[in-house]
């Protein structure tokens, strides 16, 4: 007779681990990551450099303080994709503290204090930006104009935190110059007459290079169509539906599809699974309710986009949307 | 004409586990009588059955050895001639799980003597008590694993007057061909026992769910040859849970089954294919059920075959006829690699239910430090073949919810393992939901479902002490997976196996 080990069924070999997706999604972040790089200076570098060490020192941190071991959590990769999600949002040369802290407070207080990995309600990162957002205004709506980007003795002035550093070299993002000269009775028309809002081709070529990301993620099957198309789709939908009430006051769907934090936010923002709904149907709702809010704050809201403040009203939403979406199981009468 | 046509109706969820190249068919061949069989006296329901025979007396093939009375008698034939040499518990991979029950051993003579055949009962002659008797007599039962009593359920079907007898050979797990060997050899068996199922059922449409990538034209022709002019034969996909039951009744006809109900209560009655030549074969030609067909293959063998198997061979026999293990050969699992049981031994013996032996290559120990927090992902959402939502039933499990995990029809679980298989975080969800549901029984005071459960939780206890073991003293036996087993060891863990409850498995493993 011949003994041999036994294991419980199944006996296949798990298809994935965590670690393996995140390396995906940190891999699919890299032609955004360049082309941000190419539009927006080398201060998306230091950002980035910021961001990751922070993220890695707090989760260490955290972890440390919750007893846990340190290894298997910070080799899952989870926290890097935080990092750079953040890094990736923020605007370049942002005095040093703001990254670190935005970093530590996604971290500490949007990851851990609800319990780690797979627990937080809320995106941390996107709770990171908003917190920054609400907390320190100027700083966060400063975008350099791309030639003072990559003025090294301007950069570091403003990086130090020295004040007014940018003063005459700020330039506005797409979304915010269409905003402003909107509110100052111009139409589209004449905006586009006076050569369009500046920076639209760099707006264009991040979200191309987003979108290249995400449908990486598509195709190897980390995410799911469903968020990125429903967040995409409503916003497209709404954009159309105004453009047709009045072409001269509402920007096209193509123009709310490639500028701001589109298709970074659809791709790899919203369809963040910990935070998001996960019953198919309570994801198309999700993502809607997204792509909804995104448009309603872009066009009547007090901010030039809306991302952050949209993915973290859904999440508070994600309870209720997985409840009225439990699918049926096999086998229940439809009137059930 | 019978028709060959694609499944009108989509399959949800489930895995795509074929290998990308087609593999060769086996050999089919009469796997040579064994010294000793071990046939277990515990019938599917989990009763024992009173031995007929004593020890010491000599037995022939087909000669009832062992019978439950009961509306349809549940009954257990001798797979050949030989000796009783004794009525002892044995280990036996039975409902899921090793449990160690009073077998008969016995010493074969190598003549393979056999009792007269009993006269044909055709059900196009004879009434239906006769029939559902003479299934119950040969003891026949579903073989694709569920190994339910075949004249329970047609019984049950004929009561509730079905119009759809539907013959299962959608064989999705990987490694399993026993089904696809028969429909290439023998055909016509199959198509024997289908004309008289039918003739009993009064004439229903029938129903073939054949796997896309079978030959159909062996089966076409036998199905003409007995006058099943009207059958139709739906390709399914090639894919993992086509073949659950449930699953591949909505396939054919759309239908669902209700839950806590039973395919008869909407018109269908599903077979597989080998349970069908088997009650041909008993009805028809009067013979007992005393073989069946088994597939012994994996990296851990010489060579593969689907090898017709007498009841109660041990596994080792069919490996020996498989040219012996080789040196990868580090797990034995009866059944396929999903749903499949791994056995700590091959001394024990193949059952009604047994579709496979694959002798794996690699064991794939998972340390407790692998399993991470659940990252919500709906990976699990996207496989599970009857729409349930793993990711919440596992929370639900965790925080003890029985209302949530009601709500939410862990009931409707299947166990397939598809999320188990496709979970990033290595959560053994599977388990948990085989834990829950004896947390819930019990809840509901259904103690005795509960302890039949329960049986399969301590089992599975056991193997993971096993495991457990097997992990710390792998230094040492590492580059000896096949160690021999001290027999000390042995009638210890025999001892502290002996467990004999039971219930019947759950309707719809596929």
């Amino acid at each position: 007779m011949t003994a041999f080990p036994t294991a419980p069924a199944p006996h296949g070999p798990h298809a994935r681990a965590v670690g393996w997706v995140m390396a995906q999604v940190l891999l699919a972040l890299m032609p955004g990551a360049v082309a941000a790089l190419i539009v927006r200076g080398p201060g998306v570098a230091v950002n980035l450099a910021l961001c990751l060490g922070t993220a890695y020192l707090c989760e260490a941190g955290a972890l440390r303080l919750r007893k846990r071991p340190l290894g298997p959590t910070l080799r899952d990769g989870s926290v890097a994709v935080t990092g750079a999600l953040i890094a990736l949002s923020l605007p370049p040369w942002l005095p040093w503290a703001l990254p670190v802290l935005g970093t530590a407070f996604a971290v500490l207080f949007a990851k851990h204090l609800y319990g780690g990995l797979g627990q937080n309600p809320f995106n941390p990162a996107m709770a990171a930006y908003a917190f920054l957002l609400v907390s320190f205004p100027v700083a966060m709506t400063r975008w350099p104009a791309t030639a003072a980007a990559w003025d090294g003795a301007l950069a570091w002035k403003a990086w130090i935190g020295a004040d007014m550093a940018w003063d005459g070299l700020t330039g506005a993002t797409p979304l915010g110059h269409v905003r402003t000269q909107l509110a100052l009775t111009h139409t589209l028309f004449e905006i586009a007459e006076q050569g369009g809002p500046p920076g639209a081709q760099g707006g264009l070529l991040l979200n191309l290079a987003f979108g290249l990301g995400g449908l990486y993620l598509l195709a190897r099957g980390i995410i799911n169509w469903r968020i990125p198309l429903a967040v995409l789709g409503t916003l497209a939908l709404c954009a159309f539906s105004f453009q047709v009430i009045d072409a001269d006051r509402y920007p096209s769907a193509l123009f709310h599809l490639t500028q701001g934090a589109a298709l970074l936010g659809a791709f790899f923002i919203a369809t963040d699974p910990v935070s998001a709904s996960t019953t198919p149907g309570g994801r198309l709702v999700y993502g809607a309710g997204i792509g909804g809010l995104v448009y309603l704050i872009r066009t009547f809201g007090a901010y030039p986009d809306g991302f952050a403040f949209a993915v973290l009203l859904m999440n508070l939403a994600v309870p209720l949307i997985d409840r009225l979406t439990i699918p049926k199981p096999y086998g229940t009468p439809d009137d059930a | 004409m019978v028709r060959v046509e694609s499944a009108r109706y989509g399959l949800r969820g489930g895995l795509a586990l074929e290998p990308s190249r087609p593999e060769p068919a086996l050999p089919w061949e009469d796997a040579p009588l064994p010294p000793l069989l071990i046939l277990p006296l515990q019938s599917q329901t989990g009763e024992a059955l009173p031995p007929q025979v004593r020890v010491g007396e000599r037995v022939l093939r087909g000669q009832c050895i062992a019978r439950l009375p009961g509306p349809w008698d549940a009954t257990l034939h001798a797979s050949s001639s030989g000796v009783v040499i004794a009525i002892e518990p044995r280990p036996v991979a039975l409902h899921a799980a090793i449990r160690t029950v009073p077998c008969i051993l016995i010493r074969t003579d190598g003549e393979d003597s056999a009792i007269p055949h009993l006269p044909p009962c055709d059900p196009a002659l004879m009434d239906r008590a006769a029939v559902l008797k003479r299934l119950a007599e040969a003891g026949v039962v579903g073989l694709g694993g569920a190994v339910f009593s075949t004249a329970a359920k047609l019984a049950c079907a004929a009561a509730a007057k079905v119009d759809t007898l539907i013959l299962n050979a959608a064989e999705c797990e990987p490694h399993i061909h026993c089904d696809e060997a028969l429909l290439a050899h023998q055909a016509e068996r199959i198509a024997q026992g289908a004309r008289a199922l039918a003739a009993f059922l009064g004439k229903p449409q029938v129903l073939v769910g054949l796997k896309e990538n079978f030959n159909p034209a062996p089966l076409v022709a036998a199905l003409e040859a007995v006058g099943l002019d009207t059958a139709r034969i739906v390709r399914v996909p090639a894919r993992y849970t086509a073949g659950a039951e449930d699953v591949l009744i909505r396939l054919l006809t759309g239908r669902e089954v209700p839950r806590g109900a039973l395919p008869t209560d909407i018109g269908c009655v599903c077979l597989n294919v080998a349970t069908v030549a088997a009650a041909g074969d008993a009805l028809l030609r009067g013979e007992p059920l005393t073989s069946r067909i088994v597939t012994v293959s994996g990296p851990g063998l010489a060579r593969a075959a689907n090898l017709v198997v007498r009841l109660g061979t041990p596994a080792a026999d069919l490996a020996a006829v498989c040219g012996g293990y080789t040196d990868q050969a580090s797990q034995l699992i009866l059944g396929g690699p999903m749903m499949g049981l791994a056995l700590p031994d091959d001394a024990l013996p193949i059952t009604k239910a047994s579709q496979a032996l694959w002798v794996a290559a690699a064991v794939q120990l998972q340390a407790p430090q692998a399993i991470q927090p659940c990252i919500r992902c709906g990976a699990c959402v996207e496989v599970c073949p009857v729409r349930l939502l793993p990711q919440q039933l596992h929370a639900y499990a965790r925080s003890g919810d029985a209302a949530a995990l009601e709500a939410h029809a862990l009931d409707a679980c299947i166990e397939c393992g598809c999320c188990d298989v496709v979970c990033p975080s290595q959560i053994p969800l599977v388990q948990t939901f085989r834990d829950a549901k004896i947390q819930l029984a019990h809840a509901q005071g259904q103690d005795h479902r509960a302890a039949w459960l329960k049986g399969r939780f301590e089992a599975r206890e056991a193997r993971l002490a096993q495991l457990k073991a097997l992990r710390e003293n792998r230094h040492q036996s590492a580059r000896d997976p096949l160690r021999r087993e001290d027999p000390r060891e042995r009638l210890a863990r025999l001892k502290a196996r002996r467990k004999t409850d039971g219930m019947p498995p759950e309707k719809g493993a596929p």
